[in-house]
Order: structure tokens, then sequence, then C-alpha cells
């Protein structure tokens, strides 16, 4: 999926959510942060800006329209981010202890 | 750096002229505005002077419309849905939203959204705005999915390339920010 049809997605989610009583945030900003991931420009510091702002369900808990599984998808994106924040640490710990030595 | 207070007085003029709107909606208004020069004083705000001159203001049911607002800028007429006005929303931050779409509109659209493709994005980024300019006291969460959408586009291909397609109504600016940012079209 590419970012125009991933918006095409967040379109017919704003059109018909009301009407449809569901909502298909977590699968939008799934489909968002797979075409970050693989843009090649991913970075620590991003990434932290978008933890911040991930939503849950519990947010929406007195809205009328269902989130199911926004949780899941977004504990998808947030082990993601560990993973990829603990490889970036292992690289910058051994290209610092590749320039000590 | 403060906003164009000669445009602000012009803007005033007008919309003080304007014998569609209310006094208390026009204070409102204007104070809303100066509020949004103050803080984007870059943005020209001719366009809004223009459509601020005839301007109209109407109430629907919520069988022509469920949203709680809706600007058509091809007639330049905002609509307030008077059901939802009753439900808790903060009327302040409404009335700063839908003057951004006044002053991002053209004659084909507002913002970025070009021939519709936008359209969520927009509506998102419109939102983001709004709370940033004025915040939001209510009781309920005025296109969440979008204002969540569009923030992480924002973080990802940058907000100052949103802002700049946003208030130029460029979407093609857009789509090359896109780019930039590595994602694929």
């Amino acid at each position: 999926m590419k970012i125009l049809d991933v918006l095409e997605k967040s379109n017919n989610n704003y059109k018909t959510r009301e009407f449809r009583g569901e909502s298909q945030l977590g699968e939008i900003i799934y489909n968002i942060f797979e075409q970050y991931a693989n843009s090649g420009n991913m970075s620590l510091e991003k990434n932290e800006q978008i933890m911040n702002y991930l939503p849950s369900e519990n947010m929406f808990s007195d809205e009328k329209i269902a989130y199911t599984g926004l949780n899941e998808k977004v504990e998808q994106i947030s082990k993601y981010f560990k993973e990829y924040a603990l490889n970036k640490n292992l690289e910058n710990d051994n290209a610092l202890v590749k320039k000590a030595s | 750096m403060l906003g164009d207070w000669n445009m602000v007085d012009v803007i005033r003029e007008t919309l003080y002229s304007n014998r569609n709107i209310s006094d208390d909606v026009k204070d409102n208004l204007f104070e809303l505005i100066i509020v949004f020069n103050e803080r984007f004083p870059e943005v020209s705000l001719d366009n809004l002077n223009n459509r601020l001159m005839s301007l109209k203001i109407e109430k629907v049911s919520k069988y022509l419309r469920r949203t709680i607002s809706y600007y058509d800028f091809r007639k330049n007429i905002l609509y307030f849905n008077i059901e939802e006005i009753k439900k808790g929303y903060d009327m302040k931050h409404i009335l700063m939203f839908e003057l951004l779409n006044i002053i991002t509109s053209t004659k084909h659209h507002t913002g970025f959204n070009l021939d519709n493709k936008f359209e969520a994005l927009n509506v998102g980024f419109t939102e983001i705005l709004a709370n940033y300019l004025v915040g939001n006291n209510g009781d309920k969460f005025i296109y969440p999915d979008e204002a969540i959408s569009a923030n992480l586009i924002s973080i990802i291909v940058g907000a100052e390339n949103l802002h700049i397609s946003y208030f130029n109504n460029d979407a093609r600016y857009l789509m090359e920010s896109f780019v930039k940012a590595g994602l694929k079209l």
C-alpha cells in the first residue's frame, strides 16, 4: 500500500465511520507507519515523537464509534520502535568501541 | 514578531460592515483573527478579507448536515448544526477551525485538498492548527482520527512542509514532501 492509498483509506474512514459505527484508525496509522518504516528515513528522534502521540482505545471509550483493534496496532508499532531503538543503540555502542580501539 | 496590523484594521472594517453576521459573532471572529495573525503573521489575510465582505452564517438541522459545522467555500456560507451545538463542543475551537477553512479557501478547495484527494488529511491538519491556536475545552473530540493521522504524517514529512502546502493551497508541494520523506506515492 502506498501513501496515496492510505490517504484514500483515511478519506473513506472520515466519510463513513459514523454511519458504519466503527473506525479504521488502527489500520490507518499502521499503514502510515509501514510507509515510514520502508522510507529509509527512520530516526530515534522521530520515533520518540511518534510514540508520544500514539492513541489508545481508552481515549474513545465515550464515543459511539468502535475503535476495535486500535490497541493491537499501536502495540505492533511500539514493539517495532523499541526493537529499532535497541538495535540503533547497539550500533552506536559498537561504533564507539570501534573508534576507541 | 507582530502581525500585519494595517491588514487587521482593514479586516475589522470589512467584518463589521457585513450585515449578514450578528455583532457577537463578529466580536468572536475578530478575536480569533487577531490570535491567528499573531501566531502566523506570514500568512496573507487578503483572501479572508474578500470572503468576510459577504460571508453568511446559517443554522441547519442534523438532517441536512451531521457535523457541528461546515464551511461551503463555493457559496461562502458557514453552517452550524443547531442540535449539535448543545452537545458540549468548545465553540471557540469550532469557530477557529472554520476560520482556518475560510482563510485557506480558493475557488476550488480549501488548504491542500485538491480534488478531494487529501480531504481527511486537510481536516486533520486544520484540527491540529485549531488546537494549537485556541486549544479545545469542549467535552467532545473533533475529528480525532484525522488529527491523529495528520499528526503522524506531520512528524514524518515535517510540519513546516504541511504548513507551507496548506497555506499556499499547494497539493503538489505536499506530494513532493511525501517523496522527499521517502514515501511512495
